[in-house]
């Protein structure tokens, strides 16, 4: 398969899983976050293979993670534990080789608490803000949310996580489209089946790739504008927040290369 | 007297040859490798750092064992870029998997200058069995007094079946060894 036919499943598949499926149950949230797993786990597969488990490297991370969100998700309040588990449980193992192999423990230890301390606030900042926020409203942010992750990703030299976060919103905004008839609904699934898998992505780039530990923090941050500009102009911050970080990590990290983007 | 000839001879020293053991010498030393861009071109590179230690028994080559550690963030293909990107998770992931380690398990004699050897090549958290031929290129002495013998080989290996299967499109799954090993010993 070429370039563009992977990159053509990619995206396409879950918008059209996610359409498909999610404008069967268009009245519980919890089948739009099915759909959404469904369509990003096949994406996933078709494009790069069966997910390895138990999981070894990044890579590995998001599809068992938006599994264990949607359990979350189904599960209701129990699902808070599992999905904490589960995050404690990645964070770790993604950060346990960079500690044996490299990092000084000190080193190692600062970054990991700060890692853990911006992931948690960012997702108990998403939480709270998905129970006023509509999923019609706050999908289509997660989508956007995810595709400037996948631009940053991108710039910053891994092809395979960006493309990963790529499928991520591709499969929350085909979705989104059918969110646009729920309502006014609880939109906390979306942020359970979202939040692991792009949290894992976000730490797998900084850890094993080249995403700089600042720009990470600038699109945890970018979810503070959908909080701060609440109701009709939430997508509007959100866009702004996950767009000038993406642009901004692009930018240092062209300048801290001192030269411009070439071929090889 | 006669059945006495066959006694002497039954007790007179024989020269046997004890198994060598080697260190490889990496600045004479080359591991290179090429995988297909794009289905198009080869495209070339080798490591740069590497050690390793292996025993040559000639009298008996089933007992010649090999081993290579190679840093797998020393990945040099001429272009400072694709190092780094080869470096990161798309591929090598050496952050997590630092070291590329090969072990022999089995050696067998194929005629006088090459033998086979199979061993087991761990790289990116996955361990493989693999089997390749291998010629002794020549030996000699230094000057400063250290015995040389040269070796070099080659394989072919399917990197996915390692887990790397990032760039699947831009890079082939096929990736030819060249190994070109010096060792060294004291005489």
């Amino acid at each position: 398969m070429t370039m563009d036919v992977l990159l053509g499943w990619g995206v396409a598949l879950p918008l059209v899983v996610g359409l498909a499926l999610g404008s069967m149950r268009p009245t519980d949230t919890r089948f739009l976050a099915t759909a959404a797993v469904i369509a990003f786990v096949a994406a996933r597969w078709l494009t790069v293979g069966a997910p390895r488990l138990p999981p070894l490297e990044a890579l590995d991370w998001p599809v068992p993670l938006a599994v264990a969100g949607l359990v979350a998700a189904w599960v209701g309040g129990a699902g808070q534990i599992v999905s904490m588990g589960m995050a404690i449980w990645a964070l770790s193992a993604l950060l346990q080789p960079r500690m044996q192999h490299g990092w000084s423990p000190d080193d190692a230890m600062m970054r990991g608490i700060a890692a853990a301390a911006s992931a948690s606030v960012v997702w108990t900042f998403l939480h709270r803000t998905s129970t006023s926020v509509p999923t019609r409203e706050f999908a289509p942010g997660l989508a956007l949310l995810a595709g400037a992750s996948a631009v940053a990703i991108a710039a910053t030299g891994s092809v395979e996580l960006a493309r990963t976060a790529g499928m991520l919103a591709a499969a929350t905004g085909g979705v989104a489209f059918a969110a646009f008839r729920v309502g006014k609904t609880d939109a906390r699934p979306f942020v359970d089946v979202f939040a692991l898998p792009w949290l894992a992505l976000i730490g797998g780039a900084v850890l094993y790739s080249e995403l700089p530990v600042w720009a990470a923090g600038a699109i945890l941050a970018s979810p503070l504008g959908f909080g701060l500009a609440r109701g009709k102009g939430a997508v509007a911050g959100m866009v702004a927040g996950g767009g000038l970080a993406t642009i901004v990590a692009g930018l240092l990290v062209v300048s801290q290369a001192g030269e411009s983007a070439q071929p090889y | 007297m006669r059945f006495l000839v066959p006694l002497a001879l039954a007790f007179a020293p024989v020269a046997v040859a004890a198994p060598e053991s080697y260190t490889v010498d990496a600045s004479h030393s080359a591991l290179v490798f090429s995988a297909k861009h794009f289905n198009a071109g080869y495209t070339y590179g080798r490591f740069n750092d590497f050690s390793g230690q292996f025993t040559v028994d000639k009298a008996n080559p089933a007992a010649t064992k090999v081993k290579l550690e190679i840093k797998a963030a020393s990945i040099d293909t001429g272009n400072g870029k694709r190092d780094d990107h080869l470096r990161n998770t798309d591929v090598f992931n050496a952050a997590q998997f630092p070291t590329i380690v090969f072990e022999s398990t089995k050696v067998a004699a194929k005629d006088a200058d090459t033998i086979t050897v199979t061993g087991n090549l761990a790289m990116h958290g996955v361990t493989k069995p693999v089997t390749f031929d291998i010629d002794w290129t020549g030996e000699g002495d230094d000057p400063w007094g250290n015995h040389r013998i040269g070796a070099h080989g080659t394989l072919s290996i399917k990197r996915s079946d390692w887990g790397v299967v990032g760039l699947k499109d831009a890079v082939g799954d096929e990736v030819r060894l060249i190994l070109s090993i010096e060792g060294q010993r004291p005489k």
